[in-house]
């Protein structure tokens, strides 16, 4: 079964891996390949010019959706957008903020501003929530999601989670609780003595930061059903048999340990994995070629292709045990996507090309 | 001692950044190897904490405390959690009690959400093992950082200004600003980026170069162009061109084909200011000291 059969029919297209395997260009060329039948949208979180330059928007890509020109005889059609953090941050506050007023008193947070640049997960929670705004427009047949590179490939599968047990916990409650209660009487005069922590939080900090702290949690409070509710949709959504989890890898030591990790949680998880892309495999077919009477140019050739062939051919056997699904294996390309027709060429690799078992 | 890395060694404080994927890790290993070999007291630091840095170095895992793998070369490697910890322990003096449990992770959120917090810290224990001492002289000569890749590279370097914009009072306040004198002292701390002959990675070290001067006064020293495939003479060229099919001449056209897609890319890195150290592809099966060793010996006899 091909990665084409795989995933025909589904409605979310969840593209996970390590960065730098070229995941953003395996989601295009999945996206583009769908394209041929079905209304396809692509969600990017790397910087635009990457997609962008490969789907020939010259123009660059930006947050709003835009769609993608596509020659030919196609059927359906290609559509893109960027997720841009900041963008999609103040569109949250805006949507689950009890009114205005209080939005725009979130947004100006100097902890907010903050938190919607470096809070961990914090691009993986943005990606599940503009999937399930997409999901619920229901404007497209194919949603593809390229994941942000993280730490982990793991982490945006547990940034639902962790983001409502941020805007929900106890803990920020707690720790603000002193000042809480000081700017519900409407005073500026903090009780330092209220609790060791805060002894030392002033210290550190000076009491400006901590004001604006039990003001975030204060405001983030009024968040957290909206949070809680979206998060438990979109978590539904991804364990249904509607979505199909791709996983994509090169076989180089750090980012292939990584996939095997995630292959194994997938399973754990019962997440509906639908695949394995091994991007950049170097062919079998200098694992144990004779170098004997070839040139020196080709002597080195070998010398260099010859064990990454063999480690690569390694390492396929091993991915397919462990994952016991079907592997499409992608040539290392002598060229980057640069353009739809080398798009064209990667996705009949990923989707319909050589696959194991 | 060839130029680049005469460069790169008159500074005590190298950080190493790249695109995810470019090498990044190994170069960090084989630039801490070779000035170990030079007899400099070198510690490698690995700041994202994968444990990847005692991989290529044939040792156990890097652990918070310096963990000596070779003769003069020690490593460690960062979690953000354990720099708070150490801060608040050493600079605050907060009794362990308060470190542990709930406390700890709302200083965890600050850390976290605050603006720079968790940059100063990594770069504030940079800055503390440039000045730890033994016996009255430096610990350390050299210090090699894996840093954070090099989207997020300046915010690190950056970190203890973007704190100072925001912590107006405070102990943090007061202990930013030495670690900015030793990080910003542009004879004493350098950036080395790593790339890769290829699209992305050369557009990534563009935009880092252009960005890098508007974010902080510590120079670009070089950039390190990775898996770099040599193109094959004229003769050879036309030859494979010719020729019929078999393993060897594929593997030939191959090679020449990457090193034909590779020279624009190459050139480009050239023009971008900085001067360019070039390690040829190699045909590692894994990374390990061995495989470091090579590394090391193709930036030794640039």
């Amino acid at each position: 079964m091909t990665l084409r059969d795989a995933i025909a029919g589904k409605d979310v297209i969840v593209v996970c891996g390590a960065g730098g395997v070229g995941k953003t260009s395996v989601s295009a060329a999945i996206a583009l390949e769908a394209a041929t039948e079905r209304k396809v949208m692509v969600v990017t979180i790397d910087p635009a010019r990457r997609l962008a330059s490969a789907l020939g928007l010259q123009g660059g890509l930006g947050h709003a959706e835009t769609e993608v020109k596509l020659p030919g005889d196609v059927h359906g059609s290609l559509h893109a957008a960027m997720l841009d953090m900041k963008t999609a941050w103040d569109e949250l506050v805006d949507r689950h903020a009890p009114d205005r007023q209080t939005a725009a008193h979130i947004k100006s947070n100097v902890l907010y501003q903050g938190l919607s640049e470096h809070f961990v997960g914090s691009q993986g929670y943005m990606a599940m929530e503009r999937l399930a705004d997409l999901y619920d427009q229901g404007a497209y047949d194919v949603i593809v999601v390229d994941t942000p590179p993280t730490r982990s490939a793991l982490d945006f599968l547990d940034a639902p989670k962790r983001m409502t047990d941020f805007v929900g916990g106890s803990l920020l409650r707690w720790a603000a609780r002193p000042y809480t209660a000081a700017g519900k009487l409407g005073a500026r005069a903090f009780n330092f003595t209220a609790s060791p922590f805060l002894k030392v939080a002033d210290r550190l900090l000076g009491s400006k930061v901590l004001e604006d702290l039990s003001e975030f949690v204060m405001d983030f409070q009024t968040l957290y059903d909206g949070f809680k509710q979206r998060a438990a949709q979109v978590l539904q959504l991804l364990e249904s048999d509607r979505t199909a989890f791709v996983v994509v890898t090169t076989l180089e030591g750090p980012p292939f340990r990584e996939a095997e990790f995630f292959v194994d949680r997938l399973v754990d998880e019962r997440l509906p994995f639908a695949g394995l892309v091994a991007n950049k495999v170097v062919p079998h077919e200098f694992a144990d070629a004779d170098p004997t009477g070839a040139t020196e140019y080709a002597r080195l050739a070998l010398s260099v292709l010859g064990p990454i062939a063999r480690r690569d051919a390694k390492r396929l056997d091993e991915l397919h045990h462990r994952a016991r699904v079907d592997i499409a294996a992608v040539p290392l390309f002598t060229q980057d996507v640069h353009d739809l027709e080398s798009l064209r060429e990667l996705a009949r690799y990923v989707v319909g090309g050589s696959t194991r078992g | 001692m060839p130029p680049i890395l005469d460069e790169l060694f008159r500074r005590r404080v190298l950080w190493v950044t790249g695109k995810g994927g470019t090498g990044k890790s190994t170069m960090a290993a084989a630039l801490a190897l070779l000035a170990a070999e030079r007899g400099q007291r070198t510690l490698l630091i690995d700041v994202e904490a994968r444990g990847d840095a005692a991989r290529f170095l044939d040792d156990g895992p890097s652990r918070y405390t310096p963990r000596q793998a070779l003769p003069n070369l020690f490593h460690l490697a960062l979690q953000p959690e354990e720099v708070l910890d150490e801060y608040l322990k050493v600079s605050v003096r907060m009794p362990r009690v308060y470190r542990i449990g709930p406390v700890n992770r709302v200083f965890d959120f600050i850390a976290t959400a605050a603006p720079g917090v968790k940059e100063a810290l990594i770069a504030g224990k940079v800055g503390f093992e440039d000045r730890a001492q033994s016996n009255g002289l430096p610990r350390w000569d050299t210090i090699v950082v894996d840093a954070a890749p090099s989207g997020q590279v300046l915010s690190h370097l950056r970190g203890p200004r973007t704190i100072q914009e925001i912590v107006q009072v405070g102990a943090i306040r007061n202990q930013t600003d030495w670690v900015r004198e030793i990080l910003e002292d542009p004879n004493r701390t350098g950036i080395v980026v790593v790339s890769l002959p290829e699209e992305m990675p050369v557009q990534e070290t563009a935009e880092l170069l252009q960005n890098a001067p508007k974010a902080v006064p510590t120079p670009v020293l070089g950039i390190i162009a990775n898996r770099v495939v040599p193109a094959p003479d004229p003769d050879t060229a036309r030859a494979i061109d010719a020729a019929s099919d078999g393993p060897a001449l594929d593997a030939a056209r191959l090679f020449k084909d990457l090193a034909d897609g590779q020279a624009p890319d190459l050139e480009r890195l050239r023009t971008l200011g900085p001067p360019v150290a070039e390690v040829p592809f190699f045909g590692f099966e894994d990374h390990d000291l061995a495989s470091t060793k090579t590394v090391a010996g193709a930036l030794r006899d640039q």
